[in-house]
């Protein structure tokens, strides 16, 4: 049957509202079909026995026979229940809480709730009146009635003194006498109080007797459902492998037998009560097999039995596994690798994804010719087409098909042909964890070959990707609409800045940012030959600007290179992150201020802070935020091609000599550092001899550790100034620290002065062995060395002791990431739970899921942070800076 | 029962007429507008009773003054 017969077929009904209540006993009658009464399920032939838990009469759920009671074969036999006569009443644990709040608010003499009548008159006006209009404050009376009712000792109506109950999970009950003694309550007496409560009582507390009598949760009749439920599997041995419900149900029809055959005999009430149990046991973890406090139950093989609960729980259960997650087809998955060639906006696509993943494009006068010529191309070669789908809706599989160019001739106006994917297609694109929008966003499909994805290395950070072995996956929209949504509202340059707080999530990074610092230099010339070589890698399609020497050669400055793809109408004025002396940007005659006037790079230097992502108020966020996201994606593909073109040019590495320190600052290092140590010693003698004074709300020992990171901690500080000084300012390791491209200066003072102190969980190292962290050091030495304090650098080696206390405390490192990003993706998943159904509606309110009001306007000034600057309506700076240029 | 929270500028009973215009705007049933405890001491200050509709005024540091209605609830 397809689809759009079923839709003619099915009756529709539009679900008004649902209401949830329990089985009676009478519905559970009626709806079965049989009785389950035999625990037998298969005869000596193999086949089902008749009264047994696989009965005909159920259903069948595999091919080849025919239902008993419909007729039907498996395909259409929808299943009919059964149900299990049980001995003994048992509790359903689903409804164990339930049970005990009804019996604690109600009277187990006269079974009425415990409130007086002017009380019950009092709060059934007021329900009324709540449920009318408050639905939800309703729901908070039920719970204050109940309350109420529960605490009262001595029924109102009949007089009787009631005896405390006590509840013990999952499913037992006592009631303590008058001595204090706790007498078990068993199923059946449970029964008998519950069936007392009057159905008016029942209303106070919540329930609704018409649909959920409390004595229903205590289970007389147990339904058996059909083996589509339940299906058992044939392997190939020809061995029949049963569902675990199944074994679970067996178990149960075996228990009941018994119990039935003890109390037939009259067997001591003890051994009826074991039995009894075992079977509120069997008939429990049927329902859940996890309760806490239940053993849990196992399978021959040890594996757990999955419960009813277990089906429907949990990542894999029905309704996270198979509802809301389903697999999609038109997707494709594979390893994803860096290519800085390609626009931010595409994907590099591997031919043999593309030959796979396909797009319907509906025949039209204009496009004929075109699919045409993919239909003769087949499926095999690329770009080609995988489908026909004729205007009936027949499908023809070109693999198939001996004469395509016979069936190509005979394409026409809608038709449609689904064709591979190729260049200029729009596709989603997605890496998990998909944690915020970004992490999902439409890209153009550039085909190349190669077996991987590739993507610009700038659009890395809003997917959290690196290429140490990510995956990621594509989707190729199938409707035209939702290609049109693609393109217009998730390409990757409508994604620049991020609602999160208006700032620009994609920007220059690493090599990009040492490129453009490079080129922007003063020093900076570039030949004819070069120019051309860089505007060509910008893809620039204007003329190249006049050459700022003439003679003896004719040079560029870096400076005119960056300006060439500036927007003609860009001002701007910003520190750079050497600004050191000057206040003043227009009367620095060093590159400290970058100045951009017209689009002209008059002064400055590029660096982290003008065009890399996530900087606020810098060069490249004024370019994303004033011009279109289709200009700014343009300057930055070409601008960071042009970067790295030239990073290729003037070539960039690290060597021992771009770390090299003269060596006055090695003698001055190491007097901070010994002066450091001394004064850590000084620090441990006061502590040995009490005369150190514990800090507020600190104990002594507590202080001393305090003041001992505070001593270590300066020495690092120290050493880093000292770098900072005698490093040489052109060496490449003080260039990617200062301009933001990779690591800081305290990167580089590990590396030349001083590691300094290790930590394992945000403490010294103080674990290891009984009275000392290794056995190199005395006994109850908690010194500067023996805490892990590392005198050395890396440069100059570890001594073995501080290479093991280094290793210990980038082994927390690891653990203590690994922890975080466990806690927190938890975390982040229980928090979008809660708020997934908020939303701004068209009048500028934020409602949540239709019904609530939360706030009256979004965030109180109803600014889209994504639309503003610094969350205000527009950046007075940046006016008074266009005036002051003149512009 | 003189001073009022930090934050909160100025708290006040909406009158019925005015508060039945309001709900009527956001087209609103009272129950849907966020509540607040009859116990609250901004209730007591305002002199507010359960079913009332109260305006606070609150100073944010990103957008100045937030208005805010709260249905008063008993409790």
């Amino acid at each position: 049957m397809s689809l759009a017969e079923s839709v003619e077929t099915v009756p529709l009904k539009a679900i008004k509202s649902a209401k949830f209540g329990l089985l009676s006993p009478e519905i559970v009658r009626k709806y079965a079909i049989m009785e389950i009464t035999t625990s037998e399920v298969y005869d000596e032939g193999g086949l089902p026995v008749r009264g047994g838990i696989t009965d005909r009469r159920l259903g069948v759920a595999e091919p080849g026979a025919r239902c008993e009671t419909c007729g039907h074969a498996y395909d259409t036999c929808p299943g009919h229940f059964g149900y299990i006569e049980l001995v003994k009443p048992v509790i359903h644990v689903g409804f164990a809480r339930m049970i005990y709040d009804i019996l604690r608010a109600t009277c187990p003499n006269c079974g009425r709730i415990m409130l007086r009548n002017d009380e019950i008159k009092r709060y059934r006006e007021r329900l009324a009146r709540l449920r009318q209009r408050w639905r939800l404050l309703a729901l908070n009376l039920h719970e204050k009635i109940r309350k109420k009712a529960s605490e009262r000792a001595v029924c109102p109506h009949c007089g009787h003194k009631k005896n405390k109950m006590k509840f013990e999970r999952p499913y037992y009950f006592y009631e303590e006498t008058e001595g204090g003694a706790l007498v078990k309550l068993d199923p059946e007496t449970l029964r008998e109080r519950l069936a007392k409560v009057p159905g008016e009582d029942l209303e106070l507390l919540g329930i609704d007797p018409a649909v959920a009598r409390p004595e229903w949760a205590i289970l007389r009749l147990l339904p058996v459902p059909p083996p589509h439920v339940r299906p058992s599997i044939q392997l190939e041995s020809g061995v029949r492998s049963e569902d675990d419900l199944t074994h679970k149900l067996v178990d149960i029809i075996r228990m009941n037998e018994k119990l039935k055959m003890a109390i037939e005999t009259g067997a001591p009430t003890n051994v009826i009560e074991s039995l009894w149990d075992l079977l509120q046991y069997h008939v429990a973890t049927y329902f859940d097999n996890e309760l806490p406090g239940v053993p849990v139950a196992k399978h021959r093989s040890g594996r757990p039995l999955k419960g009813l609960a277990q089906r429907l729980k949990g990542k894999e259960g029905r309704f996270r596994g198979s509802l809301s997650g389903k697999r999609v087809n038109f997707s494709a998955r594979t390893v994803i690798s860096p290519d800085p060639n390609i626009s931010i906006n595409e994907v590099g696509v591997p031919y043999e994804i593309a030959k796979i993943v396909t797009v319907p494009e509906r025949v039209t006068e204009w496009n004929i010719d075109f699919l045409r010529e993919l239909v003769i191309r087949g499926p095999d070669v690329w770009p080609g087409a995988n489908y026909v789908i004729t205007p009936e809706g027949r499908r023809i599989d070109l693999r198939y098909v001996k004469d395509r160019k016979a069936l190509a001739e005979r394409l026409a106006p809608g038709w449609v042909v689904e064709r591979h994917l190729i260049d200029g297609d729009v596709v989603l694109f997605n890496r998990q964890p998909s944690l915020h929008r970004v992490s999902m966003m439409g890209h153009i499909v550039k085909v190349l070959p190669g077996r991987t994805f590739r993507l610009h290395l700038s659009v890395c950070p809003p997917y959290n990707a690196d290429f140490d072995g990510d995956e990621m996956n594509l989707h190729a929209p199938q409707t035209e609409e939702a290609r049109a949504e693609a393109r217009t509202l998730m390409l990757v340059e409508k994604q620049i800045i991020t609602p999160r707080y208006g700032g620009s999530i994609i920007g220059a990074r690493q090599d990009y940012i040492i490129g453009a610092y490079l080129l922007s230099h003063k020093s900076t010339f570039i030949t004819k030959r070069e120019l051309a070589y860089l505007l060509g890698a910008g893809m620039s399609a204007e003329d190249p600007p006049e050459p700022a020497i003439l003679h003896p050669v004719e040079l560029w400055t870096g400076k005119q290179v960056i300006s060439h793809f500036l927007p003609r109408d860009l001002t701007w004025v910003q520190p750079t992150a050497f600004k050191s002396k000057c206040q003043d940007a227009f009367r620095c005659d060093r590159d400290e201020w970058i100045i951009v006037i017209n689009g002209e790079l008059v002064k400055g230097v590029l660096d982290k802070k003008s065009i890399g992502a996530e900087q606020i108020g810098s060069l490249w966020h004024r370019i994303a935020r004033d011009y279109s996201p289709e200009v700014a994606r343009r300057w930055l593909d070409s601008s960071l091609r042009v970067f790295l073109r030239f990073l290729d040019l003037h070539g960039f590495s690290l060597g021992m000599d771009s770390l090299h320190l003269p060596r006055e600052a090695y003698e001055e290092i190491d007097r901070i550092v010994k002066s450091g140590i001394e004064k850590a010693y000084e620090l441990l003698n006061d502590y040995r001899s009490g005369r150190l004074e514990a800090m507020p709300g600190l104990t002594v020992h507590e202080t001393f550790e305090n003041r001992i990171a505070e001593i270590l901690s300066k020495v690092r500080e120290e050493a880093a100034y000292v770098v900072e000084r005698y490093l040489a300012k052109n060496s490449e390791g003080y260039l990617m620290a200062k301009t933001g491209a990779r690591g800081s200066i305290i990167n580089i003072v590990q590396m030349v002065a001083v590691l300094g102190q290790q930590t394992i969980r945000g403490e010294r190292i103080r674990r290891g062995f009984r009275t000392r962290t290794l056995p190199h050091f005395p006994a109850d030495d908690i010194g500067p060395h023996a805490g892990g304090f590392v005198q050395g650098a890396f440069k100059f080696g570890l001594s073995p002791i501080e290479y093991f206390f280094h290793a210990a405390a980038g082994r927390d490192g690891l653990i203590d990431t690994a922890v975080r990003t466990a806690q927190s993706g938890y975390m982040q998943r229980r928090l979008i739970n809660a708020l997934q159904d908020i939303y701004v509606a068209y009048d500028g309110t934020v409602r949540f899921g239709g019904t609530l009001l939360l706030q009256p306007l979004y965030g109180g000034d109803g600014v889209d942070v994504s639309r503003s600057d610094h969350g205000k309506i527009i950046d007075m700076g940046v006016l008074r800076l266009a005036a002051r240029v003149g512009t | 029962m003189g001073r009022i929270v930090i934050g909160v500028k100025d708290v006040s009973v909406i009158p019925r007429e005015q508060a039945k215009e309001l709900l009527k705007k956001l087209r609103l049933k009272p129950w849907q507008l966020p509540w607040i405890r009859a116990s609250d001491p901004l209730v007591k200050y305002a002199g507010a009773r359960p079913g009332d509709i109260l305006k606070i005024v609150e100073e944010f540091p990103t957008a100045e003054e937030v208005v805010c209605y709260r249905l008063v609830v008993p409790g």
